[in-house]
């Protein structure tokens, strides 16, 4: 973790306003459908300390992990967990393997990921997502010879979509790292 | 401008869907403050992905919007650095216009291209500066500038700034990679 204490702390309980309460109070019950023990991720915690834009902010974060983003979501999580590791975004790596892992990647291609777009085992599209979110990440551009070999595959919306889902977790990995947002319980980082 | 030409060119009129119809034929007949563009670039292009579009301005809403909790003229600062640092012309153009309605002086907005070490910034508006630097290099605030902000910023202050900078990194990688030229009437860099 960049910083080893929150700089903005999550809101506590008897902090919530009426609300708030009621979409927060539901995610202490119950289990998630990985069978752990389910709570107020400290992200959503830590958001809500600004509540108006925490409402606007989760629209727009539900297009990227929801139904309206039309890339896969194997797809979707490669380039979340390769804009993670780069940005050392500690908590935003941790949350998204149990995502990536969900959703068909193998703890294999999880580690490979931290190694980038030239280590051996990556098929050509795999490793076109790796090299468009470095090229965001370096340049904020994607490259004509990245663009060019996606565009083999992806039609406009799924184009638009990988520069979407980058971009919003970069400003997720910004967000993370200076509020010091700390791990979640049992999930792991790096 | 990255790109001399469009990857994705803004949706022609044509192609506006009856849902879309409204807020383009809005956006033609406004006045605009900022160019004499009707329909502004940025909008026909994200018009090609119609609900993430709708989505996105949503979010969009609340850093442009009165539910920021910075100044106007504070946000233009980072939203100019952080479009400057990425190198999105097409941002430069619309918030130097929008910057300067905010208060920013022609030679603030110049010396927004040097960064916070260039002599004439207040303490506070350099931070702001530092602010955006670091978040691009390192995706984090510093703790000293995190701390010199933290004196006159309360919590949701210090959240909007890394909101703006965010946004506007990601909007740079939208323009940039998807090449939104410049709207008629409107400078670059």
């Amino acid at each position: 973790m960049k910083l080893s204490k929150p700089r903005i702390p999550p809101l506590a309980e008897n902090e919530w306003t009426p609300e708030q309460a009621k979409t927060l109070a539901p995610l202490k019950a119950g289990t998630t459908q990985f069978g752990a023990r389910m709570h107020v991720y400290n992200v959503l915690g830590t958001l809500s300390r600004h509540p108006e834009a925490n409402k606007k902010f989760g629209v727009w974060a539900n297009h990227i992990m929801g139904a309206t983003n039309t890339l896969p979501p194997r797809e979707r999580e490669i380039l979340i967990l390769r804009i993670g590791w780069l940005c050392e975004a500690e908590y935003e790596w941790g949350q998204h393997v149990v995502f990536g892992r969900a959703v068909g990647l193998s703890d294999e291609e999880i580690a490979r990921i931290k190694l980038g777009a030239d280590a051996p085992g990556w098929s050509e599209h795999d490793a076109l997502l790796i090299r468009a979110t470095d090229d965001l990440h370096k340049d904020a551009c994607i490259s004509d010879a990245v663009w060019n070999g996606l565009a083999k595959t992806y039609n406009t919306q799924q184009l638009m979509d990988v520069v979407f889902t980058v971009g919003q977790y970069n400003l997720v990995s910004m967000c993370l790292n200076s509020f010091g947002v700390q791990l979640d319980e049992g999930v792991k980082g790096f | 401008m990255k790109l001399s030409k469009p990857r994705i060119p803004p949706l022609p009129e044509s192609q506006w869907s009856a849902e879309q119809r409204p807020g383009f034929e809005a956006a033609k007949k406004g006045k605009s403050a900022i160019s004499n563009a009707v329909v502004f670039n940025v909008m026909g292009t994200l018009g090609n992905h119609p609900i993430a579009a709708k989505k996105f301005n949503v979010w969009a809403f609340h850093v442009m919007g009165d539910t920021s909790t910075i100044g106007a003229r504070e946000r233009e600062i980072l939203i100019l650095r952080i479009g400057w640092l990425c190198e999105a012309e097409y941002e430069w153009a619309q918030h130097a216009v929008i910057g300067r309605a905010c208060g920013l002086s022609d030679a603030e907005i110049e010396r927004i291209k040097k960064g916070p070490d260039a002599p004439g910034w207040s303490e506070h508006d350099a931070l702001l500066l530092r602010a955006a630097d670091e978040l691009h290099k390192d995706a984090c605030i510093s703790d000293a500038t995190w701390n010199g902000l933290a004196k006159t910023y309360n919590t949701q202050q210090l959240m909007d700034v890394v909101f703006a900078v965010g946004q506007y990194n990601l909007v740079s990688m939208v323009l940039n990679s998807f090449g939104v030229q410049l709207d008629e009437g409107l400078k670059g860099f």
